[in-house]
């Protein structure tokens, strides 16, 4: 992707406070790239609502300003700006039957009848609905609904496609089958997508790229793989994916390798990256699940007792003691080794210092 | 086939109990309704074609009558029939039944009300023995010789059956005569143009209220909470006063010499008073203010149910908000304006007092000509007749809108 000549969207130090006070964005600037699925996830109140309404044009930015191809849009209406869009409760016209639904941004560009038609029928092959047309949104399920809003914010052919948590009222197995689904319209339209979810796995799975939102500020920005293993704050790292944490002093660091001792006199090694040279005087030591391996427990090992079990099928969620006070939870696979632990006996544990990440505790 | 039988007789069963709770829960109201609601509906329609008054003084005569016809002119009733006429005449038990005949008979042409009673008073100082000589019918003639016309006959034959179509023909400016059924004559029309001025009013403030209230309502679901509930207090009060004080409250401000006047003189926009009051301006502005919060009420309860996304979501499709309007919001008040608008029209065809206060003769609505027949003419039939005629021109228009907007819709049901 040639970032900066395929630019679509430039957010440029925007800030927006709804009530003079305080502000709801801080400083946002982002560019979304042409093409690309952006998802903007973050806790509930991050302002994620909030950047994608200033985008649609429902919302203007108190300071700063949005481009589109290079033009401010500040002073272009919501219905000119021509991003279709997909609201949480997919807002489809509740006196109007699916085939209209599907009409209307076609009605609104006074396109005529006979295109109208062969752009619904297209529509609705896309989201395979046929035999539904004529049905009431209140006559469907809740998988068919959204599909039809998703089918009506795209039957204009937009360049972009925002969305604000349009499978948050599905459950699991709806939710991964759409998501599955939004993607492969993604893939086979082409169009730019900004989506927002505060579900992780689902901004993992789904993204180009993922912004990470705290209290109005991007976190930070990236793909999935990069915010999974090279997040870049404490936050990033346990909002994103299940985390241990283990809270110390650092001794030393040798070759971007920190020492840090804990609470009961063990000391763990981790990644000092993003400790840019520091030392301070609290660390966070943050590593995964499944970065964490089992093995015999050895002088050169760490060491733990075994103090739960929980069997997940292919998988077994071992929890771990430490010496002191500090706990762990461990992912490995269910196989033989992993089945012939038993609660109260001791194991010795070890990761690679690449995937622990020290950071500096405030 | 068997085994699904089966299956809804142990549903049937089953659920016996529950439906026995809901019956008796049900009751009181029931009851209520039958007896306070049903019960005199049921007594007005019979009241508007229940004719007793000449079957009640003339037993013997309508019988006597029985089946003839007086089509020709020369025709007259037999012997039989006078000296039947004579025996009522003297065996009435009080002038007042007579009194009640008379009025009925009096409705077919006026003057006889003054033939039965003067017949009657000489009738009740005879006794039985002088009937036994002559002939009744020369004695009739003696008192009245209209007794010996033929289209006195034909009269009293039509007014005698237990039942009439009388009132509910002369409601809609009609009548019976032998060739069938005619408008009555041109001077005499008056109640047709009552029913289509009753609905005229109700309908012009009904739709001044949707007018004056679509936007307020859209208002009041949009402002702020305070803002809201100054607004919904408003609309209120006109419920929390009474009736009474708020249209002498209207003749206050609005009379020759009221605040409205005299302010529009001081400021010099105008420099003779106008004329608010007691014609029918008077009686729009009081009404619409008064039914205002029977339009305003369903419509803020419809609109606040309409989340504001559904406009956003127009705009985000390309809609100007002036198409959306159209195309998304006005759809979706549709039940408000129904139900609204109809509650207002039907509480406005059956106003009474408010057009008696501050109306002139011209304003006057169905309901103080029910009121005036019931209470000062005593006419139970024609008051009958013309509710019927106000309830049946309000179901029309019910029709009309669940036609237009749907039963579901008017009732709020979606
Ligand atoms: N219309 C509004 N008026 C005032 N404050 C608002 C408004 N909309 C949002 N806020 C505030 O702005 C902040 C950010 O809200 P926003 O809706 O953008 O969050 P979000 O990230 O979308 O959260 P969620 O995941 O819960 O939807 C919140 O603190 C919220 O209370
Ligand atoms: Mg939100």
């Amino acid at each position: 992707m040639n970032k900066t000549a395929d630019t679509l969207i430039q957010f440029s130090d925007v800030q927006k406070s709804y009530d003079g006070k305080s502000l709801v964005i801080k400083n946002l600037s982002l560019s979304i790239f042409k093409g690309e699925f952006l998802t903007l996830l973050g806790a509930s109140g991050s302002g994620k609502t909030t950047t994608l309404m200033m985008l649609a044009g429902f919302e203007s930015p108190t300071r700063g300003e949005i481009r589109m191809r290079g033009k401010p849009i500040e002073h272009v209406p919501a219905h000119q700006r021509g991003m279709g869009m997909v609201f949480q409760n997919y807002a489809l016209f509740p006196h109007m039957s699916v085939a209209e639904n599907l009409a209307y941004p076609l009605k609104m560009r006074r396109m005529d009848r006979t295109e109208r038609d062969i752009k619904v029928k297209r529509a609705i092959d896309m989201v395979q609905l046929h035999g539904m047309e004529q049905r009431r949104p209140t006559e469907l399920s809740g998988g068919q609904q959204q599909r039809v809003a998703l089918a009506r914010a795209m039957v204009f052919e937009p360049d972009v496609i925002l969305m604000d948590e349009p499978l948050g009222a599905l459950d699991k197995n709806l939710r991964e089958h759409m998501q599955y689904e939004i993607k492969q319209l993604h893939r086979s339209l082409g169009v730019t997508v900004v989506y927002v979810t505060h579900d992780q796995s689902e901004a993992l799975t789904m993204s180009d790229r993922v912004a990470v939102f705290h209290k109005g500020d991007i976190a930070q920005i990236g793909s999935p793989s990069t915010l999974y293993e090279r997040p870049n704050t404490a936050y990033v790292a346990n909002f994103i994916g299940e985390n241990n944490t283990l809270t110390g002093t650092p001794a030393l660091v040798e070759n971007g390798c920190c020492h840090i001792s804990l609470a009961g006199g063990v000391t763990v090694k981790g990644s000092a990256s993003h400790l840019n040279g520091y030392l301070p005087k609290q660390v966070e030591l943050i590593i995964r699940p499944e970065k964490i391996r089992l093995t015999e427990a050895s002088e050169t090992s760490y060491r733990a007792v075994v103090t739960d079990k929980v069997y997940l099928g292919e998988h077994i969620r071992v929890h771990l003691q430490l010496a002191n006070e500090h706990k762990l939870v461990v992912r490995v696979a269910n196989d033989q080794a992993s089945r012939n632990l038993q609660c109260g006996h001791i194991t010795g544990f070890r990761w690679d210092v690449a995937d622990a990440h020290a950071f500096p505790l405030n | 086939m068997d085994a699904s039988e089966s299956l809804a007789v142990a549903h049937h069963r089953s659920s016996r109990r529950k439906r026995m709770v809901s019956v008796l829960l049900l009751l009181p109201l029931v009851s209520y309704t039958a007896v306070f609601f049903l019960l005199p509906i049921g007594m007005m329609l019979y009241r508007a074609v229940s004719n007793p008054e000449l079957i009640d003084a003339f037993p013997r005569t309508v019988q006597a009558l029985n089946h003839r016809s007086f089509d020709r002119d020369a025709d007259l009733p037999e012997e039989t029939v006078f000296k039947a006429l004579e025996q009522d005449f003297i065996k009435a038990t009080s002038l007042g039944v007579i009194g009640d005949a008379a009025r009925r008979l009096n409705y077919e042409n006026s003057g006889y009300r003054s033939l039965i009673m003067t017949t009657a008073r000489y009738y009740r100082k005879r006794t039985q023995t002088i009937l036994q000589a002559g002939s009744a019918r020369e004695r009739l003639e003696a008192v009245d010789n209209r007794w010996t016309t033929p289209v006195l006959w034909r009269d009293f034959q039509r007014a005698s059956p237990a039942y009439t179509p009388y009132y509910l023909l002369a409601a809609l400016d009609l009548k019976q005569t032998p060739e069938g059924i005619e408008r009555v004559p041109a001077h005499q029309r008056v109640n047709l143009d009552l029913t289509l001025r009753t609905l005229k009013i109700a309908s012009i403030v009904s739709l001044s209220c949707l007018i004056l209230g679509f936007p307020l309502a859209a208002l009041m679901v949009k402002a702020s909470r305070t803002i809201q509930i100054v607004l919904l207090l408003a609309v209120m009060l006109p419920f929390w006063t009474s009736l009474l004080a708020r249209t002498s409250a209207w003749i206050v401000v609005l009379q020759e010499k009221g605040l409205l006047n005299t302010l529009l003189m001081r400021l010099g926009v105008i420099d003779q008073p106008i004329a608010l009051i007691f014609n029918s301006i008077g009686v729009y502005i009081v009404m619409v203010h008064i039914l205002l919060p029977f339009t305003v009420l369903p419509l803020y309860n419809v609109m606040k149910g309409i989340p504001s996304h559904y406009m956003r979501a127009s705009e985000s499709m390309g809609g100007h908000p002036i198409r959306g309007f159209f195309y998304v919001y006005l759809p979706l008040t549709l039940t408000g304006i129904g139900s609204g608008t109809l509650l207002t029209f039907i509480v406005a065809a059956g106003y009474y007092v408010t057009p008696t206060l501050v109306g002139s003769a011209r304003e006057q609505m169905l309901g103080y000509y029910i009121a005036f027949y019931t209470n000062t003419t005593v006419n139970w039939g024609m008051a009958s007749a013309l509710g019927i005629v106000l309830i049946a021109g309000v179901l029309m228009v019910y029709l009309l809108a669940a036609r237009l907007v749907g039963i579901r819709q008017i009732a709020g049901l979606r």
